[in-house]
């Protein structure tokens, strides 16, 4: 069987609405898996990235120098952003700490954003560490079934760009 | 209304409001500094020659996760020629139409020219 994932918003702001999948009609969606995972295990960071996501999403929209790269098979992003060779930090206790956990993702455009799931990344690259390494090759194949959904026209976008239009049960394999 | 799971989240788990309002600040810097670097037609690496910094250092800078001290801010406003952060003073501005009264007799009023009274009807820059 094919594994197919379909869409949820989970979030909308004035700049951004937050989308993410769920895998094969599970009933939670990679974000929320993020979500309830690091709510028990790294509170402060999981804060972290989605106070980050609510700032840009009323504020700023999902500006590219606002996410950190991560392509490999098509073009995933993640958060937190940092600088080359620098982690991103945030305050824990009134410390700067930094900040591993990473959030996959897929920024369509300044308006619109797909959250996957992540973990804590204990190596300099994805590939080489065995928490981030399933999450991120994951997200990298759902943005590019994504991607090729949009070319085919599977998913459209709104007139002015601002946001996606998809049949409520579009199935998209990947 | 739509469920919006991040909001709710941050609601139920609020921490330190500190926190959220250094992230609105370093990001709007951010978001200021790239704002300027576009306008001028600069580059981050523009940047970074004029404060003799890593390019690193500067991408991190424009990512908003970076807590800027005042002095950071002053070299980098000197640097790009414009000010980072500003503050505004607190004006009221008033905003009212005057009108000529066709029946009044003007025969003796002493005018003087105003260039604040701009009229968008035939009117003379004239007030008394």
């Amino acid at each position: 069987m094919n594994n197919f994932v379909q869409i949820k918003r989970v979030a909308k702001y004035d700049k951004v609405s937050y989308y993410s999948v769920t895998i094969n009609a599970e009933p939670s969606s990679l974000f929320e898996q993020f979500i309830a995972t690091n709510t028990a295990i790294n509170k402060q960071k999981l804060y972290h990235i989605l106070d980050w996501i609510e700032v840009i999403g009323i504020n700023h929209g999902a500006k590219v120098h606002l996410f950190r790269p991560e392509s490999f098979l098509s073009d995933t992003s993640a958060l937190p952003p940092t600088g080359k060779e620098r982690e991103p930090t945030y305050i824990e206790d009134g410390q700067t700490e930094s900040n591993n956990l990473r959030l996959y993702c897929f920024r369509l455009n300044e308006n619109v954003v797909v959250l996957y799931n992540g973990d804590l990344k204990t190596a300099d690259k994805a590939q080489d560490c065995p928490n981030v390494k399933p999450h991120f090759l994951l997200a990298n194949k759902i943005t590019k079934a994504l991607e090729n959904s949009i070319k085919e026209r599977v998913i459209n976008w709104n007139e002015d760009c601002t946001d996606i239009i998809f049949d409520s049960d579009l199935e998209i394999a990947y | 209304m739509e469920n919006n799971i991040i909001s709710n989240w941050l609601k139920e788990h609020e921490v330190d409001p500190s926190i959220r309002k250094t992230t609105e600040l370093n990001l709007e810097i951010a978001i200021r500094i790239n704002s300027i670097l576009e306008s001028k037609g600069l580059k981050p690496v523009d940047l970074a020659k004029k404060l003799n910094k890593n390019q690193s250092e500067i991408s991190k800078w424009l990512t908003g996760t970076h807590t800027f001290t005042t002095k950071t801010i002053a070299k980098i406003s000197l640097a790009l020629e414009q000010d980072v952060i500003y503050t505004e003073p607190k004006t009221n501005n008033v905003y009212f139409t005057v009108y000529r009264n066709e029946n009044t007799n003007y025969e003796g009023t002493e005018y003087q020219t105003s260039e604040i009274f701009a009229p968008s009807i035939d009117l003379e820059r004239n007030i008394s």
